[in-house]
């Protein structure tokens, strides 16, 4: 009877060791997987945390080649202070044949500048301009703008630093005003012949009727062959990277050169 | 009764044998000329002979009555025959046309002859008088406390003043039983002297009876005209139309010394309105009391002019000699009158001019006003006063006949009634009328002209008609256009109607349909919607008869441009208005001054005459009422659109803010110069209000440079301490942002600087409109619409054709200089995806 109790107990052992075992495996796997899982946790942290530096590094540099209108390159880490951050940040004026303005809102304006404009003088620059000018709406695109809310017509204003306003044209493609005189269409050539004295800047202004206006971006394009626009504004580039993972940001930030606001170019009331 | 008619018929008899005057007589034909008239007198029974008085004359037609007249009167006893027969005027009977009582026909009919024995009686008596009157004549004398006694007749004898004045003059209640009376035979004792003894009863000269003339707007006609017209066989009016004057006083004399009623009608036709006077003028002093315009108003006659009036004075009891002329009133006399003050007479000497002239075109000449005169010679007896006054009176009464009978003529007629005549007789108070025939409108008028334009109408109040032109009973669409300050309006449409609307827009329509055809001055008031303010608009429309071809109409006689008002310009300057805008430049239009430097279209022979010179831009109207004149620059881009809404995102107060978060710039405390520093942005927020009073601060600022003022408040522009009221005369750059309002004094003449304000008033010291123009070289950009644009609160009175406001775009002198304080920039930012080597 006693032997037989024995035999009884020791299988009982064997069970046990082997639920424990068993127990023991399933505990060391959760445990390695917890493990495992709160290191790449920490590392997709890290990353996430270069990378938001060098974004902010990269802003960096940009605000600080705005507030320096003579800089041409700047280096990150002078800026921060910080040798665990690195790159760098250009500013450049950017020549080209055709230049893209912004959305122009309803009844804004944008200054655009004909023979250039000193950022660090801050002084429009004097030259003789003698480039053709086309003007292509880019937006509203739909060629029917003109039979709904996308209507509009573009004053362009050329002014001389030194004899002012010294010529006025319309763009009126959807007949918004009364008058003919000295209007153009879009993609018509503008000869800067016949503006004299030659202009510095010209201001297009959009006019549209419509509050639903959802704004127009037109291109200035140089019609003069190999010619270029001088620079509108400033092009910087700035790229930063953040310590051990060097996480690269690269950022590109136009501003433009001053814009007068329509409200205070046209006399109103 | 024989006794009472023996009575009346004597005392008729000797008024009239002492008076022989008024000789203003019933004109069929006036032979005009001198003449020598001898009437009997009396029978000498010693020299056996019948003694007749000699009359030199002088006859003359009056050109205002159309009658004739003696002029020249005297009157002696030289002449004696054995005759006895009657005289007239001239042993040729050349006045006989005239007829009595104007002619000599003074003598016996037959019956008793008089003697000349005992002659020498009493002259021209003025009768007795009650109580508080002396002697037989009425010495009463005139403004016995009254206050509206003219000042000509205060102290004059009573006796002497028209009727119409008596009661004024406190006479009424001293002469009522005075004999004569105004009532009676006339308002004074004539100038009857003494005449013989007992007199054959000569045959009784009438008093002229009173009368009058009315003369209504419109095209003159005679009777038969008029009727046609009112029976639809006259379509309009012709100018062929025979323009006649009918009238005339007509009358007679209906026994005792009463006048019986007169009636007299002149006619006119007009096609659509007839509109202007009815001008009334009185003979023989009728007394006008009741006017009614025929037109549903009645009302006392208005107070007269008097032309000239006549009247000599009573004598007593007289030793008979030879009765005097009568005298004019005003004119030279003489009779005891005290001279009228100087000015007064000119200024009657003048009334009588321009009445002179309308009467004379009236009755198609120019001759001279008549004088009549009066009195006569007394022939004897117990005689009263000579004949009375003939008093011309006229007056004016504007009346407006507008509305036909549908589309049938419609008949208006105005009445002058006298008063009651008193005397020993009663009859039916003469009256006079015009009558007006309103036909179908006969010219086409668009209610949307200008020339349309009655009354107002400016920016804040006005309304279009849509059809322009149209027939009665058709349905028009009168559409309000106000902004949205002026929300609540009355329309009055001239025919007995109107309609009130609240919270109006510029959307707001409203229907009327005329029911008669006519002519309708609309009438449009206008109200803030607080009431504080209000502003009208009348135009005229014309509602045409059923069946008129209003294509074919003529073209109604071209209204004159507007006389151009104080206006304003803008030169080398894109313009934008939120309302309504009226800036005439007229043809004639001179520069402002040397900088204005003009340039309209090529076929613009004025380079001034327009609203926009200089190399103009677009102007944008947020109305569909923009009126400029003929042109509104040399480009012609105008935009007249009421939906139009600015879009304004850069404000005073958003610049504020960008510049604060954007751009370096300077905090100061006070607008003095030693805080203002070259080429900064200066914010300012003043305690109370920000005022500018010299030249200070661009004085400081070195040629070439600028400052920006941010103003956080209001400021003021006083600049009455410098020279000609002038700011920055040395074109400084210089630009005063203000999130308030720009307020500038009424006496400031010139601003050289850039603006840009919340709100304006260009003459904040100043109630009403300052006659001191304004200049602003730079620019002026309000963010609101004043409530009173420049050439409503400045309107200059030295000339006309040069602007009230200038405003001029300086971007030269003043935009350059802070092209970076005064700007913006735009932002263009990209992500780009690095290179492999970066």
């Amino acid at each position: 009877m006693n032997q037989k109790n024995d035999a009884v107990r020791m299988r009982q052992s064997g069970q046990i060791l082997l639920i424990a075992i068993l127990l023991s495996t399933v505990l060391l796997t959760v445990g390695l997987s917890l493990l495992d899982l709160t290191g790449k946790d920490t590392r997709i942290t890290k990353i996430q945390e270069d990378t938001a530096k060098a974004q902010a590094a990269a802003e960096a540099g940009i605000e600080a080649a705005l507030n320096d209108p003579a800089a041409s390159e700047i280096d990150i880490a002078s800026i921060l202070d910080n040798e665990d951050y690195s790159g760098n940040v250009t500013v450049q004026e950017l020549s080209q044949h055709s230049f893209s303005t912004p959305l122009i809102s309803k009844d804004g304006q944008y200054t655009f500048y004909l023979t250039g404009y000193d950022p660090v003088a801050k002084a429009i620059i004097s030259a003789a301009m003698t480039d053709n000018m086309v003007i292509n709406r880019v937006t509203p695109a739909d060629s029917g703008y003109c039979s709904g809310d996308q209507a509009f017509a573009l004053e362009l204003t050329f002014l001389s630093t030194t004899d002012g306003v010294v010529k006025r044209y319309l763009i009126d493609e959807c007949d918004l005003f009364d008058g003919t005189t000295d209007e153009y269409d879009f993609a018509a050539t503008i000869p800067s012949g016949d503006i004299t004295p030659d202009p510095s800047i010209m201001v297009a202004r959009v006019i549209a009727p419509s509050n639903n206006f959802d704004g127009a971006k037109l291109e200035v394009v140089n019609a003069t062959e190999d010619a270029q626009w001088p620079a509108q504004g400033k092009t910087v580039t700035s790229t930063a990277s953040f310590g051990e993972s060097e996480i690269t940001k690269k950022i590109q930030l136009f501003q433009s050169f001053p814009q007068f606001p329509a409200e205070f170019f046209v006399t109103q009331m | 009764m024989v006794i009472k008619w023996k009575l009346i018929l004597s005392l008729f008899v000797i008024t009239t044998v002492f008076s022989f005057a008024s000789t203003t007589v019933s004109a069929q034909t006036c032979l005009q000329g001198a003449y020598t008239c001898k009437p009997f007198n009396c029978y000498n029974t010693t020299s056996q002979k019948y003694e007749y008085d000699s009359f030199d004359c002088t006859v003359q037609l009056d050109p205002l009555t159309q009658q004739c007249e003696v002029g020249l009167l005297s009157s002696y006893r030289t002449f004696s025959s054995t005759r006895h027969v009657n005289t007239n005027w001239n042993d040729s009977d050349a006045f006989v046309n005239c007829g009595s009582p104007g002619g000599c026909n003074q003598g016996f009919v037959g019956g008793n002859i008089p003697s000349c024995s005992g002659q020498q009686g009493g002259g021209g008596g003025g009768g007795s008088c009650p109580s508080g009157c002396s002697g037989s004549s009425p010495v009463c004398t005139a403004n016995a406390g009254g206050d509206d006694c003219p000042a000509q007749w205060s102290g004059d004898d009573c006796a002497d003043l028209p009727c119409a004045y008596r009661d004024d003059c406190g006479c009424g209640s001293c002469l009522e039983n005075c004999s004569p009376t105004c009532e009676g035979t006339g308002c004074s004792g004539g100038g009857g002297s003494g005449g013989g003894g007992p007199t054959a009863a000569p045959t009784p000269t009438p008093t002229p009876a009173p009368s009058c003339t009315l003369t209504c707007p419109g095209t003159q006609v005679d009777e038969d005209i008029y009727n046609r017209a009112m029976s639809g066989s006259v379509k309009g009016v012709s100018t062929d139309l025979a323009q006649t004057s009918t009238g005339g006083t007509g009358g007679t004399s209906t026994g005792g010394t009463g006048h019986s009623g007169s009636e007299n009608t002149t006619y006119s036709i007009a096609a659509g309105i007839a509109e202007g006077d009815v001008e009334f003028y009185g003979v023989n002093n009728f007394d006008c009391r009741i006017f009614n315009d025929g037109n549903g108003h009645q009302t006392p006659c208005p107070s007269p002019t008097i032309i000239s009036g006549s009247g000599g004075t009573s004598d007593t009891g007289g030793t008979g000699t030879g009765g005097s002329g009568g005298t004019t009133k005003g004119a030279s006399t003489n009779h005891p009158r005290k001279a009228l003050p100087f000015i007064e007479t000119l200024s009657r000497l003048l009334n009588a001019q321009v009445l002179r002239d309308v009467f004379g075109k009236v009755l198609g000449t120019s001759t001279l006003l008549a004088q009549t005169s009066t009195g006569g010679s007394g022939t004897g007896g117990t005689g009263t006063g000579g004949s009375g006054h003939n008093l011309i009176t006229t007056w004016t009464y504007p009346v407006r006949y507008h509305i036909l009978n549908a589309i049938l003529p419609q008949s208006y007629t105005a009445t002058a009634t006298s008063s009651p005549l008193g005397g020993t007789s009663s009859g039916t108070p003469p009256t006079c009328s015009c009558s007006v025939a309103l036909l179908c409108p006969a010219t086409g008028q668009d209610p949307n002209d200008a020339g349309s334009i009655l009354e107002g109408c400016d920016n804040q109040c006005d309304f279009s008609v849509s059809p322009a032109q149209e027939h009665v009973l058709t349905p028009l669409d009168i559409t309000i256009n106000t902004p949205p300050g002026f929300g609540n309006v009355t329309i009055d449409y001239d025919d007995g109607i109107s309609d009130s609307l609240t919270d109006v827009d510029e959307t707001t329509q409203v229907n009327h349909a005329y029911n008669n055809s006519g002519v309708y001055d609309v009438s449009l008031t206008c109200t803030t919607n607080g009431g504080g303010a209000e502003r009208t608009c009348k135009r005229r429309l014309t509602s045409y008869c059923t069946g008129t071809d209003i294509e074919a109409l003529p073209t109604a006689t071209p209204t004159p441009t507007p006389t151009p008002g104080p206006w304003f310009k803008v030169q080398d300057s894109s313009f934008h208005i939120r309302t309504y805008v009226t800036s005439y430049a007229p043809s004639d239009a001179t520069p402002y001054d040397s900088s204005d430097i003009g340039r309209c279209s090529a076929t613009n022979p004025n380079p001034f005459a327009c609203f926009s010179s200089g190399e103009s831009g677009a102007v944008s109207v947020q109305s569909s009422l923009g009126e400029f004149g003929a042109e509104v620059s040399t480009k012609g881009w105008l935009r007249k659109d009421g939906n139009y809404v600015l879009n304004s995102l850069m404000t005073p107060a958003s610049f504020l803010e960008y510049v604060k978060a954007r751009k370096d710039y300077k905090v100061i405390t006070s607008l003095a110069s030693d805080q203002i520093e070259s080429n900064r942005i200066h914010l300012y927020d003043p305690e109370v209000i920000a005022s500018v009073s010299d030249n200070s601060i661009p004085d400081l600022i070195p040629a070439g440079s600028g400052i920006v003022v941010l103003v956080d408040g209001d400021l003021v522009m006083d600049m009455a301490s410098e020279p000609n009221q002038i700011f920055n005369p040395s074109h400084k750059a210089i630009t005063f942002i203000v999130t308030g309002t720009l307020q500038i004094s009424a006496l400031t003449t010139e601003l050289n600087a850039i603006f840009v304000a919340n709100q304006v008033d260009f003459a904040y010291d100043f109630v009403g409109a300052a006659e001191t123009p304004l200049k602003i070289d730079g620019n002026i950009s309000v963010m609101n619409t004043p409530l009173e644009l420049c050439n409503e609160h400045r309107m200059r009175t030295d000339t006309r054709t040069k602007p009230t406001c200038l405003f001029q775009l300086d971007f030269e002198n003043q935009f350059i200089p802070v092209i970076d304080l005064l700007s913006t920039r735009t932002y263009d930012w990209t992500e780009l995806v690095p290179s492999s080597t970066e």
